[in-house]
């Protein structure tokens, strides 16, 4: 039990390290193309920037893991991507979140194009921030790799998905309760899923497929803990989600967290990366607890993104 | 390598590219050079006749058709085109999915080289950095797909201003000096090697 316990303690300084470590490295990474591109997202007194970071540094922290499951070395050029995947997935979540729904639906419709055709309209300094950061990606990565382009479409499947669920939720209404939590959890799952396929595929090129059930597990895990933090302010927005559902969401995702944790554990081998993983899941899953309290006593959105 | 303002020439490329975005017409119509597609991602329909699909809640490979993946895995699957005994993944124990010993039909080979999405426009210009799509590229110049192809792209080059045109133009020729350097440094390894070994 001692040996058990100095292995979880070193866990978490590993991951405290780490995470200094890395936003401190997004900085370095987003801070010159926000200023080129996108200033005002800096200068703004409001926390989105600061919030941009912090989901770019996590992207780094499960990049890390993600590498390190799969046997190689997180160098550099890979801590870059991550970063950049970070970046990008925090700008393409908020033309889908920030700007009502007709820009959202635009927005989609665009993103297809982009897909389909290669091709992007800029048309505002936000764009132009998206577009510059997808691109830099694109240059250091085989895009073309087939499961790499599934991922990258899948994901934006689920997304789509996910957005005309709330820009249209008379398509729910005529469901059953059962049949409209089954969806709702199968959403929240595959964004997160797919997310977190696409950031290992991104990384290590001819990826295992061993390891792809243990990392989608824990990609689907991530946004329960998320809708769990973010319960009241999406209740509040008028967002359906599978936890803001259920009649008792802090129980549901105690037992999904336990549920996921033995999976990950069963399907991905012993190492520093799987314990960096789970230690990642562990300090979420208790601080999206604190969130959603704190957003019960009126709380934002917002108020906590570490 | 730096351009205008101090931004690297690589993200100015990028962003000149898409400036021409505006002359394109709506999706499905042809811009005035005659092409629409600079790089295509959507692989949706060769991963649907994919031969393999891999459930990724599950971990599980099956058959394309197998009955045994559901709906809801489906939502969460990839099309594989070939599957090896090394993978590591589990297969279904309906549809026993067996690993190659040859290329098969609709291979993974074939699938990243369909279509007129491979060379030409953003992915295949910035790549060119990257060099990834570079060495396939000359294979795939001179099937008649990429000679059509390369039409295509002397239109789009024709299409571009004067100053983006200077931009790819600086890009490209700093890439050949590179690999002209990459190469000379390759011949003074072989050589040295050789001499060794004589």
């Amino acid at each position: 039990m001692a040996r058990r316990g100095q292995g979880e303690a070193s866990g978490v300084v590993r991951l405290s390290r780490l995470a200094e470590q890395y936003r401190a490295e997004v900085k370095e990474v987003l801070g010159p193309l926000v200023a080129a591109y996108y200033p005002a997202l800096a200068a703004a007194e409001g926390p989105e920037y600061r919030k941009m970071l912090e989901l770019s540094a996590k992207m780094a922290l499960v990049g890390h893991a993600c590498t390190e499951i799969a046997g190689e070395t997180f160098d550099a050029g890979r801590r870059r991507l991550a970063i950049l995947f970070g970046g990008c997935c925090f700008l393409a979540d908020s033309f889908l979140d920030d700007f009502g729904e007709e820009a959202a639906r635009a927005y989609l419709a665009r993103f297809e194009r982009l897909l389909a055709s290669g091709w992007f309209e800029i048309r505002t300094p936000r764009e132009r921030l998206f577009y510059v950061t997808v691109a830099l990606m694109f240059t250091e990565r085989d895009v073309l790799a087939p499961l790499l382009r599934q991922a990258i479409l899948a994901l934006h499947g689920a997304q789509a998905e996910d957005v005309m669920r709330r820009l249209e939720p008379w398509r729910m209404e005529g469901l059953a309760r059962g049949r409209q939590l089954r969806l709702l959890r199968r959403s929240a799952r595959n964004r997160s899923g797919h997310a977190i396929l696409l950031l290992a595929i991104f990384l290590v090129q001819n990826v295992a497929l061993s390891y792809l059930a243990g990392l989608f597990t824990a990609g689907g895990l991530i946004m329960f803990i998320d809708d769990h933090g973010d319960c009241h302010a999406d209740l509040r927005e008028g967002r359906v989600t599978y936890m803001n559902r259920l009649r008792d969401p802090e129980r549901a995702l105690r037992r999904i967290y336990a549920g996921h944790c033995r999976r990950i554990e069963a399907s991905l081998a012993p190492g520093r990366g799987r314990t960096l993983l789970l230690e990642f899941l562990g300090h979420y899953y208790r601080s999206r607890l604190a969130k959603h309290r704190a957003q019960r006593a009126g709380g934002g959105a917002w108020d906590v993104y570490a | 390598m730096n351009g205008e303002g101090g931004r690297p020439l690589v993200e100015q490329a990028a962003i000149a590219i898409q400036g021409l975005c505006r002359e394109q017409g709506r999706d499905g119509e042809q811009g005035r050079g005659g092409w629409n597609t600079l790089v295509r991602i959507d692989n949706r329909a060769e991963a649907e006749k994919a031969p393999y699909r891999f459930d990724a809640v599950r971990g599980v490979v099956h058959r394309r058709g197998c009955p045994a993946l559901t709906e809801d895995a489906r939502s969460a699957s990839y099309g594989l085109w070939r599957i090896t005994a090394e993978d590591g993944a589990k297969r279904c124990k309906r549809c026993r999915p067996m690993p190659e010993t040859k290329e098969v039909e609709g291979s993974e080979a074939r699938e990243t080289k369909a279509g007129p999405d491979l060379l030409f426009g953003l992915v295949s210009i910035l790549d060119q950095f990257g060099n990834v799509l570079k060495e396939r590229g000359k294979d795939y110049r001179e099937t008649e797909e990429g000679r059509k192809i390369g039409a295509e792209l002397a239109h789009f080059y024709q299409a571009l201003g004067r100053r983006e045109k200077e931009v790819l133009d600086t890009l490209l020729t700093s890439l050949e000096m590179l690999i002209g350097r990459v190469r000379e440094a390759e011949e003074q390894v072989k050589g040295e090697r050789g001499k060794r070994e004589r």
